[in-house]
């Protein structure tokens, strides 16, 4: 829980910044951490992403469309923090393409069954921080170096989640819901972001197949079933624990069998655009179902009515 | 801060990259004029809070070189007093109906204010878009519900604005005063005289001349009421047209200023009744007072029928759940006696009423069922009140309206409500008689 900071009871979150065209944090204008300048501010999963070899990744997404760039996910859980990581393009100073990385990283309690809205919350922070960010740093104006050398590009690196629209391009409520139950979950990620460390893929099977061969996966989110089916022995489910007697919610065990969050049983949305038809698919079947249901209903209780009647 | 481009140039400087985007400074003087320009301003995004469109002012700090006038406006002193004022005022949230203030910076350079984004009210009134605020001005701004304590001293629709979410608030935060001691100290003492009525004018500039600068509580309170009271009538009867700073608003002017509204339009009646009213007295009624009588005499005749534009709320009742009961259930029975009885049994139609939930032919049963309570309780004003917004705001009838108005009358005679209202009702009945002509 180091990065947890609840003011009004709202979570806060930590961002980062990578870019490149600015000497901030390294001594060349190549890719480098922009925010927080100095490597001791740096929390959890933020240190483990300062080891990513960035070259590979970042040539993967440049042949991307900005759009396409934009709806790739990636969210890495440890015992206390989940870290969202975003991307968008920009341009360098000579107007060539380059790239720009978000990080949002939240302190969390496994136990909390907001865990859902709060995934969302900073899954829609880093993503809108990269896209407004990429703007901002286009052509990278000297004006942006100077504040981010000397400190005053932020007045504050934690951000407010309150107010913030949670992202809607994923079914975060029963993400969260499907990864409490496993043990072994490093994160979950779209195919190409999976090299950030996610070792379940927000994808089909196929996808989760082709990117075996390159990753280290262990599973794939299953947008019909709502659950993480494994590929691997490496996911265990967590053994229920016998049941102490709870006297507050600090006490309860640290990981429940089967946590469930207070916002499921909304429709559910693609986890990436190339699921979307499969999803909308079952979508329109579920809907057929319900309303033959409803239509089934009426129909039981007009002849329970004409029979009441005689 | 030499010329424009500068000035400019510092803006962005000022505006943390990673905390604002799309700046856009709306005023880059160049030239001669770029030396007196005292305050930029721009537009934004603000980063944080989930993206909220923003206006930014800057009020350049005056220089060392800077004559007395200016000092006193923009001086440092000046500026690090109404920065620690805004805070307090940040920190008083809702109690004050001022737009949320996102930034306050206080430099070597000047004073940043950073607000939410609103639309200015005067530019409502002049696209004609204000007529529905004029209620909401009253009840939004009102300093008796909302909280007192506070004074802004340039209340105007250029100075009133409208946030996304249909508030109404006040806009140029430095014209806020905080009191202390029964007192406000007014630093800047800039307003529009012509919006106030002559023995106002002359009430404010003798004290803010004889203390100091300072007024005090009372007569703080009459002149926000008024001033609010005029940027409603404003929403519907549209900009005030003479603005000359050395004329106070007379009787003259009102009338000029209404004859161009429709004079068959019952809140064009009740605003004159109740401008001409203010400027013999030099003062208005209490806005909550004002709100609901407009919102009793009000004909929204664009609404569709049975729903009125402004709902009339009724304090203290439970809303009703369905329309269970009917229009026969209103008249009591025998062994049910007594004026809180009767009420009690009509309070599920006025409920009705108000959430449109009565056709017309229920409405006419309705109001039969009123004049019969009202003949059964002829003092009882709540009675007259609600039978006169059916007939006023529901039927429209203008004649019926004039008569129930006088029954009323001669059983409460003198009731100040009923008396505004029946001049309100005649001033209507005139118009619609004069406009069928």
């Amino acid at each position: 829980m180091e990065a947890t900071k609840f003011v009004d009871n709202h979570p806060h979150a930590d961002i980062q910044l990578w870019g490149k065209g600015y000497r901030i944090s390294a001594d060349s204008e190549e890719f480098q951490r922009y925010v927080p300048k100095d490597s001791a501010q740096l929390k959890g999963l933020e240190r483990k992403i300062q080891a990513i070899l960035w070259g590979s990744l970042l040539e993967s997404l440049y042949p991307l469309r900005d759009a396409e760039i934009a709806a790739q996910r990636c969210v890495l859980f440890d015992a206390s923090d989940l870290l969202s990581v975003s991307f968008a393009k920009t341009e360098d100073r000579h107007r060539r393409p380059s790239l720009l990385v978000t990080t949002c990283i939240v302190g969390i309690d496994w136990r909390d069954p907001r865990l859902g809205e709060i995934t969302a919350r900073a899954v829609a922070l880093s993503s809108r921080l990269a896209t407004t960010y990429a703007e901002n740093l286009r052509g990278n104006p000297d004006l942006v170096g100077r504040q981010l050398r000397d400190n005053s590009f932020l007045t504050s690196r934690s951000f407010d989640l309150g107010e913030e629209r949670p992202d809607q391009t994923v079914e975060w409520a029963h993400v969260i819901s499907a990864v409490k139950k496993w043990n072994g979950i490093t994160g979950i990620s779209t195919p190409r972001l999976l090299q950030l460390g996610a070792n379940v893929v927000l994808g089909t099977k196929y996808e989760a197949e082709r990117a075996k061969q390159q990753f280290h996966l262990d599973g794939f989110f299953d947008v019909r079933d709502r659950d993480i089916k494994t590929l691997s022995d490496r996911l265990k489910l967590w053994e229920p624990k016998p049941e102490p007697p709870v006297h507050s919610s600090q006490e309860q065990p640290p990981y429940p069998l089967s946590p469930v969050d207070s916002s499921l049983g909304q429709p559910p949305y693609p986890p990436s655009p190339e699921l979307r038809w499969v999803a909308e698919g079952l979508q329109e079947l579920t809907r057929s179902v319900d309303r033959l249901v409803d239509v089934a209903a009426e129909l039981l209780e007009t002849i329970f009515r004409e029979k009441r009647r005689k | 801060m030499s010329n424009g481009l500068d000035m400019t140039v510092n803006l962005r400087a000022l505006l943390p990259a990673g905390e604002w985007a799309n700046v856009q400074v709306l005023n880059q003087p160049t030239g001669l004029m770029a030396n007196r320009d005292w305050a930029l301003f721009a537009k934004a995004k603000r980063v944080r809070d989930g993206g909220k469109p923003a206006f930014i002012k800057f009020i350049v700090a005056a220089g060392s070189q800077a004559g007395s006038a200016t000092l006193w406006v923009t001086g440092g002193g000046r500026l690090r007093d109404l920065y620690e004022r805004l805070q307090r005022i940040r920190q008083l949230g809702r109690r004050i109906p001022v737009v949320p203030l996102l930034e306050i910076e206080h430099s070597e350079s000047g004073l940043l204010i950073a607000m939410e984004e609103v639309t200015p009210l005067s530019e409502m009134i002049d696209r004609g878009e204000a007529y529905r605020l004029s209620a909401k001005v009253l009840e939004d701004l009102d300093p008796d519900t909302i909280g007192n304590g506070w004074h802004h001293f340039d209340v105007c629709p250029r100075n009133i604005g409208v946030l996304p979410d249909g508030r109404c608030v006040l806009i140029d935060v430095e014209s806020l005063y905080l009191e202390s001691e029964g007192m406000y100290n007014i630093s800047v003492p800039a307003w529009k005289p012509f919006r106030a009525p002559n023995q106002l004018v002359l009430d404010v500039h003798g004290q803010l001349a004889a203390g100091n600068r300072e007024i005090d509580r009372a007569l703080a309170a009459r002149k926000l009421r008024f001033e609010i009271a005029l940027a409603a009538a404003e929403c519907v009867l549209g900009p005030i047209p003479f603005k000359q700073q050395n004329q106070a608003l007379d009787r003259s002017i009102v009338e000029a200023w209404v004859s161009s509204a429709d004079a068959a339009d019952p809140a064009v009646a009740f605003w004159k009744q109740e401008l001409l009213s203010a400027i013999d007295t030099a003062s208005v009624p209490p806005l909550q007072h004002l709100r609901q009588n407009l919102e009793s005499a009000v004909s929204f005749s664009s609404e569709p029928a049975g729903a009125p534009l402004v709902q009339a709320p009724v304090a203290g009742t439970e809303p009703v759940q369905s329309l269970g009961t009917t229009i026969s259930a209103i008249t009591p029975s025998p062994a049910e006696s007594g004026w809180s009885k009767e009420w009690a049994l009509i309070l599920p139609m006025v409920h009705a009423l108000r959430a449109g939930k009565l056709g017309g032919k229920e409405i006419v049963e309705y109001r039969q069922a009123l004049q019969e309570v009202a003949a059964r309780y002829p003092t009882h004003a709540d009675a007259w009140n609600e039978l006169l917004l059916v007939v006023i705001s529901y039927e429209k009838d203008a004649v019926l309206a004039l008569s129930v108005v006088k029954e009323a009358l001669k059983h409460i005679p003198g009731d100040d409500g009923l008396t505004r209202m029946k001049n309100i009702i005649q001033m209507w009945a005139g118009g619609r008689q004069h406009g069928s002509h």
